[in-house]
Parts: C-alpha cells; structure tokens; sequence
C-alpha cells in the first residue's frame, strides 16, 4: 500500500492534475481580483492550503479547491519524488533534469519567502528621522511604561492577538488587558461630551468617541481602520498598586493624541498603530524630488535623498534611492515606493527576505535546462528533416 | 510562360505600390509649403514630435481618424487642418471636426441622433459650459465604472480642450497681425515696467502705460497656460526639455527685452497664412527650419525623421502587402502552383522589411526597445510571429508557415491601428517604466512568447478548418502540422518562462518583491503553465496529434486573456486602461476558439479529410 | 514515446498526499506565531541610538543605557557598547555661539544666528577610523550643496591647511544651494577634516552664505581651539603655533592582562568576576535575594582620564540626575583613603538606579572604580564596596 502511495505521488499524471488544477486557481484568483483586491485574494487563494467557503465564518467551512500552498507543495513533493525514483540520470536527460531541480529551487524559494520574508514601509516626511519601518497590513497594541528615563520598554500585542480575545497577561505587564471589543474595520465619530451609551470607552479619547463598526474592506485599495476597546485590571493581588480605576480605553491607529495613564506610580501610554520593526540604524529624509516630463503629469523620477546614520557602524552618509534603484543595508532593502503630503514625504518600501536569491538561482539553471532540451529535439529533429529531403 | 510570371508580376505591382507611397510630398506651385512646417519641431506631453505628429494624433483624438472630410467633399490632410487650427480660428471653427456618436450627447444638445458623425465647433459653442461642467463631473468618476454618456461628454470635453489648446499654443487664438502686436508690446514694455515698478513703491505712477503693459501680461499668461503644444525651444542645450509655451516666452520678453526669434518666425507665418501669401509663408517657414536645424538639430534631424515616417506609414503599407501575400498563398493551394508560394514566400519577406523598417524607426525615434505599450506590443507580435513563420515556410515549403505568418501579421496590425486612437504612441514612459534593460529583455521575451502561443494556435486553426471542412489533409501534412506545432509550443514555453522569470526579477530590483500575483503576473503564469501542461500531457501519451491541436487552440483563450484581457481588470500594477470597445472583440475571439475546439472533438471519422473515399 | 507507469491511485493513496504534504508545510509555518507578543526597549533620545531588542520570555537585567538628549553638556557617549570613557574635547569657542545639546555624534555642537533670521550650525564630529577619506566627506558636503563632485587635484588647489592640537585640518569652503533649499540656513559649508589617532574628526559650519563668511574666521579660529581634554597645554589660540600640543589621549586603554598583577586588593565572596569588556580592567557583579544584580566595574585611564565634573556629570546622567556645576561638585565628594592612595568618592542615586563611585589619579593613570545597580542592591553592597575600595593597593 505504502508502495502505491509512493507511486501515485510520484505519478505523471498527479503532475498533470496539479497543473491542470493550478491554471484554474490563478484564473479564478484573477477574476476575483476584481472586486476583492490583491492582498485579500493573496491570502484566500494563493496562501492557503485550500479555497474555502463560505471565505469567512466562524461556522461550517468546506474547502473547495486545493490552494496554492498545497499545489505548491505537492507538485514539490512530485518532482523530488519522482526524481528520486524514477527519472534516469542519462546525458540525454540533462535539459530536463537541470529544468526540474530548477524548478524545485524556485517552488521552495517561494514557499520560504511567503514563509519568512517581511515588507514593511518607512514613511517619512521632510527632514524626519526614523529607526523603525510600519507593516502594511498588521496592527499592534502597544503598551508602553515609559517610566525610565532613557528607555521606554515597549510591549506590543498583534492584532491577531486582539482579535482572538479574551485576557491578556505577560510578564513584562503589571496588570491585565481585557479585550472588550475588537472591530475589524470601524469609523470614529467625535461626540460633544461623554455619552453612557454611545462612548467607546471610560477613559482617555474614547470617552469622547463613538465607534461605528463597518464591515470588512475588501475593494483592491481599501484599508481596516482596527479598533478595540480594552479594558486594563490590575493584576489579583495587585489591586492596591492602584488607587484610581483604569477603566476602559478605546484603542484606533486613528487616534492621534496620546493616551497616558498611571499604574502603580509609574507612567504607562497605551496605543494602537502599525506593527512596527526597530532596527539599530536611522534613516532621514533630506529631500523628496518627483520629476514631471515637462507640461505633463507623467512621472520620469522619483528619488529621495535620506541620510543613513549607523552609530554600530559608525556610519554617516548620504544615499540616494530612486526608482530601480533601492538602498541595500544590514538584510534589508528599501524601495522608493510612493510618496504622499503633497510631493514632499516619502514611502520607502522596505522588504526583509532571505531567500531573494532562489528566483534567480532557478532562473538560470531552468533556462539552462530548457535551453539544452530544445537544443537536442531540434538538433533531432533537423537531422531527421535532412534525412526526409535527402530522401 | 505567363503562368510563371504572374507572382512576379504580382511582385512588382506590390513594390511600385511601395514607390508611390514614399514619395517625398511636393508641393504644387503657389501653394502653402505645409509640408516644410509639419516638420518644425515642437514639445508635447514631454517629448519633442513634429507638428506634422502632433497634427495626426490631434485629429485622431478629436475627430477619430487622421483625415478630415469637408461638407463639400474635400478632404483636408492633418497638418492643413493643424495650420487652420493654429492660425485660422475662424476658418477652422467650421469644419466638422468633432465626432460624437453617444445618442444622450446629442439629446443633451436638443439634436436628434441622425447620419451626422461630425461637428463643428461653431455648432458646439453655445454649449461649451455644459460640456465643460458634465465633463468634470465624468472625470471625477473612475474611468471603469463611467456611463457610456459619462465616457462619451468625458472624451468630447477633451477633445474641445485639445482644440482650444491648439488654437492657443502658437499665438492667443484670436491674434491678427499678431507681428505687430508683439512690436507693440515690446514697445510698451520699458514704460510699462517703469510704471510697475512705481506703483510696487507707492508711488505715482503713470497708470495708462502700467494698463497698457498689465493687459499684454493677462493676454500672454492666459495663452500661456491654455496652450497645449510647447513652441518655443530652450535657450540651455544642458535642459532639452525645458521647451516653453509662446505666451511664457513673451513674458519673459519683460526682463530679456527681446523677443525670442521662434516666436518672431511664428509670427510672421501665421500672418502670412491668415493672409493667404503663400511665397512669404513658404519663406518664413524655411527660415525657421533653418534657425531650428542651427540650435536644435537633434529636436530638428528627429523631427524631420518622424514627418517622414507618419508619411510612409510603413506599418499600413504592410498590412497591404500581407493580406497580398495571402492571396497568392491561397491562390498557390487552389492551383497547386509552387511558384505562387515562392512569390508570396519573397512578398512576405518584402512585407517584413517594411514592418522591421516601422518597428526600428520607432526604436529610434523612443530610443527605447521595441516594446513600450500596448500599441508596440501589437506591433511586435506581428513582427516575431511572421519571422517563426517564415522560418517555418523555409523548413517545410507547404504554405503553411507562410499563410500564418500572412494572417497573424495583417491581424495584429489592424488590432495595432485601433489601439492607436488615443493619441500619440511614441509616449514618454512612466517613471517606473524608465529602464531600458529590462524592457528590452522581459518585455520583449514575453511578446516573442505571445508571438509562438499565437502562431501555435493558428497553427492548430489550420489543421482543424482544413481537416474538418476539406479533404486536402492528407497524414503527411497532418503530422507536419504537428511537428510544427510542437515546436513552436516549446518554442513558446522557453520565451515565456524566461520571459516571466525576469519580470519576476525586474520587480525584485524595483520593489523588492519576485512575484506579487497582480493580474499581468497571472496571465503570463497561465501561458507557462499552460505550455508545461501540453508538454507533459504529450509526452505521457494522454494527448496525441488531436489533442495537441485543441490545447494549442485554448492556447489563443489562454494568450489573447493574459495579453489583452488582463487590462480589462482594471487591478493591479498592469492597468494602462480600461479598453470596453475591444471587449466584445476579445469576447468573440474566445468563443470562437472554443468553437473551433468542440468542432475539433467531432470523432475523426467525421473528418472530412479522415474519411474514406 | 512508451508509456511511463502511471498506475491508478486508489483512494488512501490520495488521501494521504493531501495529508502528508498539509502536514509538512504547517511544520513550517508553525515557526512564525501570529499571535507572539514581543518586548523590546526603545530609547527615548534621538535616533543615533541603537535599540535593544529582547526575547519574548523575559527581560534581562538593565544595561547601562546610553544618555538621553538631556542638557549634558559635556560628555557624548560613543556608541552602545562604549564602557565610560571616550575621546573627550574642550575648544574656547566664541561667545556669540549658542550651545546646543549634544548627541552621540557630535562632540561639539553650536548655533550661530544672524541678521533675518539667518542660522549656521557649527558641529564637530569624530568618527572611528578613516571613515570614507577626506575627498569623500568634502564630496558629500558638495552634494549636500547641490554642487557637482571635486576630484584630488581640485581639492589641492581649494583647500587650506590649519594646524591645531589634533594635527593637521584640511579646511574647504564650499558655497552653493540646493535645489529648494533655505537660503536663511544653507548654502556654505566651512568645513574641516583632520586624521588623528582617536579617528577623523570633522569640524563643519554650514548655513546661511553670509553668515557663514562673517563667522568663517572665528570658525578657523576655534578649529585652532580644539583639543582633547586632558592636555595640559594651554588652550592654543591661534593655530599657527609650530609645537606639537601634549599628546592626546589614546580611546582604548592598553589591554588590562599586561599590567594586572600590579594592583592587588581584597574582593569580597559575594562578588563574582566576569570577563571584562575591553575598556575594562576588571568586571564583578554581585545578585541579590530577589535576583537583582549590581555591577561593580574598574576602569584604568592613561592620563588624566577625563574631567572630575565631565566624569561625575557623565555618571548622573546615567542613572537620570541633571548635572551639577564645577562649583557644586565638591559638595558631592568623600575622601577616602585607600591603602597606598586618596579616593575621590560620590554615592549619587537615581529614580531607579544608584551609583558609587571612586577614582583617583597615580602613577600617571586615572583609576575608575564603580558599584551600579537597583537601589536596595547598592545599599546592601555598599560596605562591601567600600572595604574594597580601602584594601586597593598600587604598589605591593
């Protein structure tokens, strides 16, 4: 039995069928790429072991379609597997040989990067300096005691985390998070004065601000605004730490204004923002330049000039990023990507991947490969045509 | 002996046709030389073209093609309409410029939909406010989910906006001596900018000249900012693209105290031409060709260059010769003439030359590679796929290669021509566009690709149309059909895979990401998926010579869907624009494919060419 | 083409694979936790600091931070790990120069303003090491200006030399501006670059045109001014002096085995010995009943090692106190006699952290002992500090 099983994952025809079922994930992925957007279709399609539906529901979900993961994946295991057991390693087989280890680096390099690699942003205005990038996506709590006078000890709480529920505990918090309510996308209005019914929260700006919870966004360039109301409890047995009640506190990357609050006499600030990536370097932003072909909107250039300062590595000095021109530094690359305010701040796309090379590793030896194939049918082939008109 | 002749007599017909298309225009005596003046090169939408360009995709875009009839039956060429426009407002108001075919359009005119295609703007004018406030209100809208009368009051606006540029941009469009004129103001200027300058100090001030001089400045700024094409070239060869409107370069006039010799020369010309003196017009252009040729030459030897490509339009008189080459391939079939197929084998290699000669002349005139939008895309199709066919030709001698190669060059020209109708094709590239490596390899690897998916899936067409429907398939010809075809399939998947990988990788260096599933990616995924699905169908014996056919005919579905389908998406990074009148083209051609497969899976003894005698 | 063998799968066959490979990739992605919460540290001061990131499980006792942007006036901090010492600076710079808080590049930071709102930012900088050569920074200035690249013979004819205490300055004046820049703050750097044994060190005036060139000579003039503290040359005006000012001070103390059996005293148990890190001549730590810790460090300096009130002032900014004034220092300080030598004590605490401290200065070295920790941990530890400090013999 074991033996059919190797022989059926190592089959001609599981090739074909994965194929076959892979041509129709992308077109359907495609097509619902219209009104769903690229991310949401990413994930749904693209990422997952299987294409569920009803997409989204706590109850009963049934996968319809293997996904891309799993395609990927088996279509891996076919061609090692078949490799392995199957294929004779002659010169005649070179091209095909050198096509499928390829290919196999390339499946496995993408598997790796989806896996492990992190895109964030660095936005920055004129003149300002950051040592932290943004997520695009993801959202944290951050919970700060800012009760040192040098260092703020950050501890930061995925929206995954929130979205799940319940209490939150960790050892680097002397009191206890309750997440009373998260909402995946919201509006925020402003209220006159505190209300019972309508505040969000008892404390900070939530008291003043009603939130309406809106449904998931799904259109292609559609953001969740996440919000959560949490409520923060002193630990049992802590409970004298604290004289006043801390209440609850609306939590939005749209709240500006800090939310600060006392425990135990020392200073805490609580917000929500995008999950951010600290690195031991900082990049500012000297100037932002988008070049226009004359008397027209058409972009030729945008470049940002920042100044990369490193005291680890002692390093100070300008650098220049532009299109197809990024900044390479430490693991990390930075993308001119967009800009914003008016032409006058900068969003560098900034991607952490440690398995760039696969793509090009496989490029090559797959372009070898097929190269050296063609190269013998043909070099078959026209010997057979002379043969045909020799005759 | 005449039977051996006709193809070369067909030859020869083809090459004089060539001759008389590229003859150099003369200009008959006593007339305006307009052919000198359409090649005076000026800037627009950041590229320095001929006015002779400028005057053929303003007219496409207003009018929706390149000629203009007259009520009286006469038919104005481009750059005639362009010297009305851009001196003659009055004369050039009357003529039946604009096309408007959207029903609601006209009823918001109070015009019942008839024959009429074509305005004039005379007819316009007392419209214009409405035109310009519906205008806006469509602009504001995504382009992808306008009305057809949103679209249609959108393009109309733009048309008359492109209008009134071109009546501003060479003078302020209701200039008459316009020469004196500018004396005038230089006249006044001294005077005026002293009284200014009193006036800035509290001063008294002499407030008639200060009017005098103010009232030239509002006249100028206005048609410095309504013009649409830019005339006057810069002073510093470091900044060649810094080319400035007529009006910015009176203005300047103020602190240069000199009137800058191209306005002076644009002057003279439009007063000539409003006069109808022709030997001084012809005059005053040849000394602005001269001045040009002087301290612009690249902007000049590159606009002569365009004037004359616009003219020989190379990539019609190809078509022309494709759809020639047909015939005699055609003709070679029914007659069993192999000289017919060796004359249409050397009309195709003509018909080539002339497509490379477009292809290349607008290489250079980019100076970028061969393919930089969807209009060059269409044109480089045809150009590799007649390449593999005439290589096919060359190996198997039968017609076929060179029937396909015939086909798909005269459809990807036309295909070509109506992707032409939003103006100017040679445009600047976007920033993110603006690196030559990697246009010139993925790009290209992946249009060299759609050439084979394509020439394969015509290819397949053949074998079913004539194995079905005629009795001339013999199994010889049926297998070299074959063999062809598988072929050209791996061909494609080469060129399509590398084609893809270095697309994947150019992302990689631009936005640190190898493959983001954005539709354009999906498509060109779908082609190498689908080739890998052939290949090893085929060579797992679940497909034979059929069953190749049919993928290659889905091959066409998969290849028009990644070519021209993934911008109807209107997602993503690829979306150059939302094409709903080729949608129902595209449509078809897919049904038709699938038609073509379902009649293709008709059991073989149904064949008519399977069939027993 | 024959057949290859491609049997039927029958139904287990097919279930396993779509268990098997699931399986597989989820012990793949089981290595990134969506819901991890991670604790990290992030300072406070201005982004030339580096961030210390911690595991998720607990947080690891508190390292000596590095100094905040607040009003220390005198002593940069070289990088993370830097112990207590760095090339320290004094200049007689003119009194019409504001200045401004220091970072942990800039040693030396000034503001002059002019007429209309027009500025120029004076800094000195040293960096570790040749840091990109001299044509590069004025390159960089250069760009920075919006003027094209110089190359070596250009710089030649432009640039002048003045000689201070730190050695030969190559100083350029570059005008131009920008591309959108602030005529009010751009447009001349006056700048010089010098090559000393503490690294390259970077005097730079850049702002308003003509600002700058009313000040250009005070400007060569203080270059002149620079040296590092502990010299006991008197501070030089004018640059052109031929002598070679008293020799600066080395960053890196000779490593402390080749001199170790020299110094003798008397550790107390709880104290246990760790590594020393290179600025240091020896390093103990001690826990407490709670798991605290404290850290006891010695540090040897040639030469002088510094300023009392720099050193003092340093350490206050450490634990979070302001800094006290010259005057003031003596206030804070208990004697105390050592075996062979008087110790200068302090014992300064902190919202959260203390420190006690004692030097002294023979043999021509400056000798730094340090007991730092939570401030239940210093007083436990600080008789035992103390006993240790008296049994340090120099010459046994």
């Amino acid at each position: 039995m074991l033996r059919q099983f190797f022989d059926f994952i190592s089959s001609l025809k599981l090739t074909i069928i994965c194929l076959a079922a892979a041509i129709v994930l992308v077109f359907a992925g495609t097509i619902a790429q219209m009104h769903l957007g690229v991310n949401e279709v990413q994930e749904r399609y693209f990422q997952s072991m299987f294409v569920w539906w009803p997409a989204e529901s706590q109850g009963v979900r049934i996968p319809i379609f293997p996904g891309g993961h799993l395609l990927g994946g088996v279509l891996l295991v076919n061609l090692i597997i078949a490799h392995l057991r199957r294929f004779r390693w002659t010169w005649r087989k070179l091209g095909i040989h050198l096509t499928h280890i390829g290919l196999i680096v390339m499946l496995a390099g993408g598997l790796f990067t989806d896996l492990f690699s992190i895109e964030s942003f660095t936005r920055l205005g004129p003149g300002e300096s950051k040592n932290y990038s943004e997520d695009s996506r993801w959202m944290e709590l951050a919970v700060i005691d800012e009760s040192d006078k040098a260092l703020d000890q950050v501890t930061a709480i995925p929206e995954a985390r929130l979205r799940r529920g319940g209490t939150i505990e960790h050892s680097s918090l002397p009191f206890r998070i309750i997440v009373r309510h998260f909402y995946q996308n919201s509006r925020l209005q402003m209220l006159d004065k505190p209300e019972a019914g309508a505040s969000a929260a008892t404390e900070g700006a939530g008291a003043r601000i009603t939130v309406v919870p809106l449904p998931a966004a799904t259109a292609p360039d559609a953001s969740n605004a996440v919000s959560a109301v949490v409520e923060i409890v002193p630990l049992p047995g802590a409970e004298e730490a604290t004289a006043a009640p801390l209440g609850t506190w609306l939590v939005s990357d749209q709240i500006e204004a800090p939310q600060t609050f006392s425990f135990g006499g020392q200073p805490w600030r609580i917000e929500m923002r995008p999950v951010r990536y600290y690195k031991d370097y900082s990049l500012t932003l000297q100037r932002f330049t988008h070049e226009r072909y004359a008397g027209t909107d058409i972009a030729k250039n945008y470049a940002s000039r920042v100044t990369l300062i490193d005291p680890e590595r002692s390093e100070n000095r300008d650098v220049l990023i532009y299109m197809n021109h990024p900044l390479r530094y430490r693991g990390e690359t930075f993308y001119q990507a967009g800009f914003e305010k008016n032409d006058t701040a900068t969003i560098l796309q900034t991607v952490h991947n440690p398995t760039f090379l696969a793509p090009y590793v496989a490029c090559v030896i797959v372009g070898a490969g097929l190269l050296v194939q063609f190269a013998f049918q043909f070099g078959g082939f026209s010997r057979r045509q002379k043969a045909a008109l020799a005759s | 002996m005449i039977k051996r002749l006709t193809p070369w007599i067909g030859i020869l017909i083809a090459l004089v046709w060539i001759a008389s298309n590229s003859r150099p225009p003369t200009t008959a005596p006593g007339d305006f030389d307009i052919v000198t003046f359409g090649r005076t090169p000026v800037l627009v939408g950041g590229r320095q073209k001929p006015l002779d360009t400028v005057a053929r995709t303003s007219l496409v875009i207003i009018h929706g093609k390149q000629t203009l009839r007259l009520d009286n039956g006469q038919t104005l060429e481009p750059t005639r309409w362009l010297a009305d426009t851009l001196f003659n407002a009055p004369v050039a108001d009357k003529y039946p410029a604009f096309v408007i075919n959207n029903p609601d359009v006209l009823g918001m005119f109070g015009w019942p939909q008839s024959e009429r295609k074509y305005f004039s703007f005379a007819e316009l004018t007392p419209f214009l406010k409405k035109i310009d406030e519906e205008g806006q209100k469509a602009e504001n809208i995504e382009s992808g989910k306008r009305t057809r009368f949103q679209t249609a009051i959108f393009n109309l606006r733009n048309a008359l906006l492109l209008y009134q540029g071109l009546n501003n941009s060479l003078q302020p469009e209701d200039a008459d001596h316009f020469a004196d004129e500018i004396e005038t103001y230089l006249s006044v200027v001294p005077d005026g900018l002293a009284a200014t300058q009193q006036r800035q100090k509290g001063q008294k001030f002499d407030k008639e000249k200060f009017d005098a001089l103010a009232q030239f400045v509002d006249r100028y700024q206005t048609q410095s900012e309504a013009a649409y094409a830019l005339a006057v070239p810069p002073a510093d060869a470091s900044k060649p693209d810094e080319w400035r409107s007529v009006g910015a370069s009176l203005l300047r006039a103020i602190s240069s105290g000199a009137i800058h010799p191209v306005v002076k020369a644009y002057a003279l010309i439009g007063d000539a031409y409003r006069a109808g003196d022709a030997d001084l017009f012809n005059r005053q252009v040849e000394d602005l060709s001269q001045w040009m040729a002087q301290h612009q030459p690249r902007a000049s030897s590159y606009a002569r260059y365009e004037s004359l490509f616009n003219q020989l339009a190379p990539f019609y008189q190809a078509m022309g010769l494709y759809v020639l080459a047909f015939l005699l391939i055609a003709a070679s079939w029914l007659r069993g003439n192999q000289d017919l197929n060796r004359a249409a084998f050397y009309l195709l290699l003509l018909a080539l030359a002339v497509h490379t000669f477009g292809l290349g002349s607008r290489m250079y005139l980019q100076g970028r590679p061969p393919v930089t939008n969807l209009y060059s895309s269409a044109i480089f199709i045809g150009w590799g796929t007649v390449i593999i066919g005439l290589i096919l030709e060359r190996i198997y001698r039968d017609g076929i290669g060179a029937a396909c190669a015939a086909l798909i060059g005269f459809i990807t020209l036309v295909i070509a021509h109506h992707l032409a109708g939003s103006g100017d094709t040679l445009e600047m590239l976007q920033a993110v566009l603006d690196t030559n490596i990697w246009l010139a390899t993925h790009v290209v690897c992946i249009t060299i690709g759609y050439s084979a998916m394509f020439l394969a899936g015509m290819l397949a067409i053949f074998y079913v149309v004539r194995g079905v429907f005629t009795r001339s398939m013999t199994h010889e010809s049926a297998q070299s059909l074959a063999r062809m075809t598988y072929g050209v399939v791996c061909f494609a998947t080469l060129f399509s895979f590398v084609g893809t990988v270095l697309g994947g990788i150019w992302a990689d260096q631009s936005w640190g990401r190898f493959w983001g599933w954005d539709p354009k990616e999906n498509g060109a995924l779908l082609i190498v998926l689908w080739c890998a699905l052939i290949l090893h169908a085929r060579w797992g014996g679940y497909i034979r010579q059929r069953g190749l056919m049919v993928m290659a005919l889905f091959g066409n579905v998969i290849t028009s869907f990644s070519w021209f389908g993934v911008n109807m998406l209107g997602v993503g990074l690829h979306s150059y624009g939302f094409m709903e009148k080729a949608f129902p083209w595209l449509l078809g051609f897919m049904l038709s494919q699938l038609a073509l497969m379902l009649i293709a899976s008709l059991p073989l003894v149904r064949w008519r060419s399977f069939q027993q005698a | 083409m024959p057949k290859p063998y491609s049997p039927s799968p029958n139904l287990l066959s097919v279930f396993l694979t779509l268990v098997f490979v699931p399986m597989t990739l989820a012990l793949f992605s089981g290595c990134k936790d969506k819901e991890e919460i991670k604790v990290y540290r992030v300072s406070k001061a201005p982004l030339e600091f580096p961030v210390a990131e911690i595991s998720p499980v607990g947080i690891p006792p508190m390292e000596n931070p590095p100094a905040a942007n607040a009003p220390m006036t005198g002593i940069p901090d070289m990088g993370a790990a830097s112990a207590d010492q760095a090339p320290q600076i004094t200049s007689n710079p003119p009194a019409n120069w504001e200045p401004q808080p220091l970072s942990s590049m800039r040693q030396a930071s000034y503001l002059v303003k002019g007429d209309n709102g027009a500025t120029a930012d004076i800094s000195l900088v040293i960096l570790p090491g040749p840091a990109g050569g001299i044509l590069e920074n004025i390159n960089r200035w250069l760009s920075q200006l919006g003027q094209p690249a110089i190359d070596d013979a250009k710089l030649s004819q432009m640039g002048q030399h003045v000689t201070s205490p730190l050695g030969d300055v190559t100083v350029v004046d570059l005008q131009g501006l920008p591309a959108g820049g602030n005529e009010t703050k751009d447009g001349r750097i006056v700048g010089g670059i010098a090559v000393a044994p503490e690294g390259t060190i970077f005097f730079k005036m850049h702002g308003n045109a003509a600002l700058a060139e009313s000040q250009k000579q005070a400007f060569i003039q203080w270059i002149g001014s620079v040296r590092m503290s502990d010299s006991t040359a008197a501070p030089a005006v004018a640059a052109a002096s031929a002598a070679p000012v008293a020799q600066s001070m080395p960053p890196v103390p000779p490593p402390a085995d080749t001199d170790k059996p020299q110094v003798k005293w008397d550790v107390p148990d709880t104290w246990k010995s760790v590594p020393a890190a290179s600025m240091r001549y020896a390093s103990f730590t001690t826990t407490g009943q709670n798991g605290e810790t404290a850290e006891i460090s010695v540090v040897r300096l040639d030469g002088a090692g510094g300023g009392d009130v720099q050193t003092v002032n340093r350490w206050r900014g450490q634990i979070g106190l302001a800094p006290v004034a010259d005057a003031d220092l003596k206030s804070l300080i208990v004697p105390l006699k050592a075996k062979d030598s008087d110790f200068q004590t302090v014992d300064m605490a902190g919202a959260k952290a203390r420190i006690l401290a004692g030097w002294t200065r023979i043999d021509g070295r400056s000798w730094f002992f340090k007991l730092n920790g939570p401030d239940a941990m210093v007083t436990a530890e600080k008789e035992r500090f103390t006993k240790f400090l008296q049994s340090v013999q120099f010459h046994p």
